[in-house]
């Protein structure tokens, strides 16, 4: 069983990474800071999430208005892996290495225009601590505190030679901070019903080699989400179910330090998620992401759909 | 165990780096597989939206003047007449497509308009003998609108004037005589006139000016080889080329309406202009033995030009009245466009009396 699933999802991914074609968002860069934050865990324990991440733009907005015209679309596909080690009671170390795909379609009556970068991403560490948790196990407040460092390439170019724009590369080029906390209980009356708010901020830092000598800077980022997760039976298999809402806002881009048009933007998601847990340490999670409202800046596209696939593992690397 | 996972973690990440870094297609248009360029490739941008992510009008709807009531009078149009027809294209459209495919009559004419160097170009749409349309390239260079023809794939430049890369590069546009002035001004003299609709086949906030406070404020979005900080940025100037020297002139010069005579390379010309009604026009100096002024005509809103001999000139150059009634002006490379733009294209480039 365990090594058949390993094989599928060894095979899912193979055939993504080479079959499909690749691609973007329009608000600020890769979207990986919703990955982050994997759960609590013993000392000496890593857990391993191999991931494929889907996110779609095809909707043409206004502001708050969605204009009728499907011809662009926008896709990032993003491999990555997050892992975590706890190497102590209250820390733990988080890294998430991508591998971006970004994708642009332009479909008008004389044709389609697709372009399509595609390299390893920007790599996340994030240090987190556990700041309380309750006696009884059921309450807990974590924080993280990290970076972003630029390991994704910014100057990939078309047929031409020209340097795609910023948001079609897979890497930034820039240091960015980032900030994390999450909040989890359970409900009394139930016990295997937990929820959490959680809030995650990314100061972007400046890529002072964008085209040579540019700057560019994608919009600061913050998201809050607050949701709930309960556990079931299936059979003799464990389910964990979540639904959340995710509140996103996103400044605009800088370039050479002045706004940059059709950046930036508010977003409210409804995001159900699903963990088949296929033994006490490894588990299949699939999560969406489906739009309730958004609000953005000038016209730009903005997110039809996102979805992430995962394959979680744990494993326990030394004792206390 | 470990092992497998290693493996299948490498197994995926090999597969994505054996691929390629960057591609770009074309689904049915020709590549152009030319990699020389008349202008540093290394400044041509991608501007972000994608070729054709700013979708060029193919099919342009007009409507009468009476019909049109989406403009304000102070917004600014493009006024073009070919043959006894005249046709007005709004920026308010024009910000959101940037080019219209047009023909008016049995003319194929491309109507050009950059919204980030706020310069305007009208071009034959038959070069070398073969029609073709224009598009959006998605690419900028100094911050101004390169155009891609349909039928080769070529790219060319706005205020260059001229195709800079691919098959047809080297050819220089045939332009068309056009100028922009405000809503007000155009409706008041071109009663006949047929204006762009805003039923372009395209869904667009056409009431909202796309790029924030971009035309007011001295920062450009993207940046141009020769910064030059003689005028604010985002002055709007009538540039006038001819074999690739250019001058610029001010509306201040016309703050009282107008006639100047000035040369630019080897060719004497004629300018008109009245700051208030907003607009600026040239001509060559075809006609030297006589003395111009600015002249307005209220039984003929065309008129904008008296001589000495007792000729009326109408807008368009021509004699509608006097003794050399029929005689017309011959209309000179000319085009609007801020200040920030003229500088990186025609470097030093003079200003009228300063």
């Amino acid at each position: 069983m365990f090594r058949t699933c390993i094989l599928l999802i060894g095979l899912f991914f193979a055939w993504e990474a080479t079959t499909l074609p690749a691609q973007s968002c329009c608000s600020g860069g890769v979207p990986l800071s919703n990955n982050l934050g994997m759960p609590e865990a013993e000392v000496g324990v890593l857990q391993l999430n191999l991931a494929y991440d889907y996110n779609r733009l095809n909707t043409l907005k206004s502001g708050w208005n969605r204009l009728d015209d499907n011809s662009r679309e926008r896709l990032t596909r993003s491999y990555f892996l997050d892992w975590s080690i706890s190497f102590g009671e209250r820390l733990s170390l988080e890294g998430i290495l991508p591998y971006i795909q970004q994708e642009r379609n332009i479909t008008q009556i004389t044709g389609t225009d697709f372009s399509n970068t595609s390299g390893l991403g920007d790599m996340i560490s994030l240090l987190h601590y556990t700041l309380l948790r309750s006696k009884m196990g059921n309450e807990s407040l974590r924080i993280a505190g990290g970076v972003k460092a630029p390991l994704g390439r910014f100057d990939l170019t078309n047929d031409l030679g020209i340097v795609y724009n910023a948001e079609l590369q897979p890497g930034s080029g820039a240091w960015d901070i980032i900030f994390w906390a999450q909040y989890l209980g359970t409900f009394g009356f139930r016990p295997s019903l937990g929820y959490h708010f959680t809030l995650a901020y990314s100061q972007k830092g400046k890529n002072r080699g964008y085209l040579g000598d540019q700057i560019y800077q994608f919009g600061n980022e913050m998201q809050i989400s607050a949701g709930i997760a309960d556990r079931f039976l299936l059979g003799k298999k464990i389910i964990d179910s979540s639904i959340g809402l995710r509140y996103r806002t996103v400044g605009e881009d800088q370039f050479n330090n002045a706004a940059l048009p059709a950046t930036g933007g508010q977003w409210l998601f409804f995001e159900p998620g699903i963990s088949y847990w296929l033994g006490l340490d490894m588990s299949l999670n699939v999560t969406a992401s489906l739009p309730v409202f958004s609000f953005v800046q000038d016209t730009q596209f903005s997110l039809t759909i996102r979805y992430t696939f995962g394959w979680f593992y744990r494993m326990k690397l030394w004792n206390k | 165990m470990r092992t497998l996972i290693v493996y299948v973690f490498f197994f995926v990440l090999f597969q994505g780096c054996n691929r390629g870094e960057a591609l770009n297609q074309v689904g049915t248009l020709p590549s152009p597989g030319v990699n020389d360029w008349l202008i540093p490739r290394s400044e041509v941008r991608d501007g972000g939206p994608g070729k054709d992510g700013i979708p060029a009008i193919g099919q342009p709807n007009f409507a009468d003047i009476s019909e049109i009531t989406y403009l304000h009078d102070e917004d600014l149009v493009i006024v073009l007449r070919h043959g006894n027809i005249t046709h007005i294209y709004p920026h308010q459209i024009m910000d959101w497509h940037e080019i219209v495919n047009d023909n008016i009559g049995s003319s194929a004419i491309a109507v050009t308009y950059c919204p980030l160097t706020g310069t305007t170009s009208a071009w034959n749409r038959i070069i070398n003998g073969r029609e073709t349309s224009f598009g959006v390239s998605g690419l900028i260079y100094n911050s101004n609108l390169i155009p891609y023809d349909r039928r080769t794939n070529s790219n060319w430049s706005q205020m260059q004037l001229e195709c800079v890369n691919g098959e047809w590069i080297g050819t220089e546009a045939e332009l068309i005589h056009h100028f922009e002035t405000s809503w007000k001004t155009a409706k008041g003299i071109f009663n006949e006139a047929r204006v762009l609709t805003r039923e372009t086949g395209f869904a667009r906030s056409y009431g909202n000016y796309p790029y924030h406070n971009y035309r007011e404020t001295g920062d450009l979005i993207f940046p141009v080889s020769i910064n030059d900080y003689r005028l604010h940025p985002k002055e709007r100037v009538l540039g006038v080329v001819i074999e690739k020297e250019a001058t610029v002139y001010r509306f201040s010069t016309f703050s009282d309406p107008n006639v100047v005579k000035d040369s630019v390379g080897e060719k004497n010309i004629l300018l008109v202009g009245s700051q208030a009604e907003n607009f600026i026009l040239v001509y060559e100096d075809s006609f030297p033995d006589l003395d111009f002024s600015y002249f307005s005509d209220p039984g003929n809103q065309e008129v904008i030009m008296k001589d000495n001999e007792g000729n009326l000139w109408d807008i368009f150059g021509k004699a509608v009245e006097g003794p050399r009634v029929g005689a017309s002006l011959i209309p000179v490379n000319a085009f609007m466009g801020y200040w920030f733009s003229w500088p990186a294209f025609y470097k030093d480039i003079p200003i009228y009396g300063e």
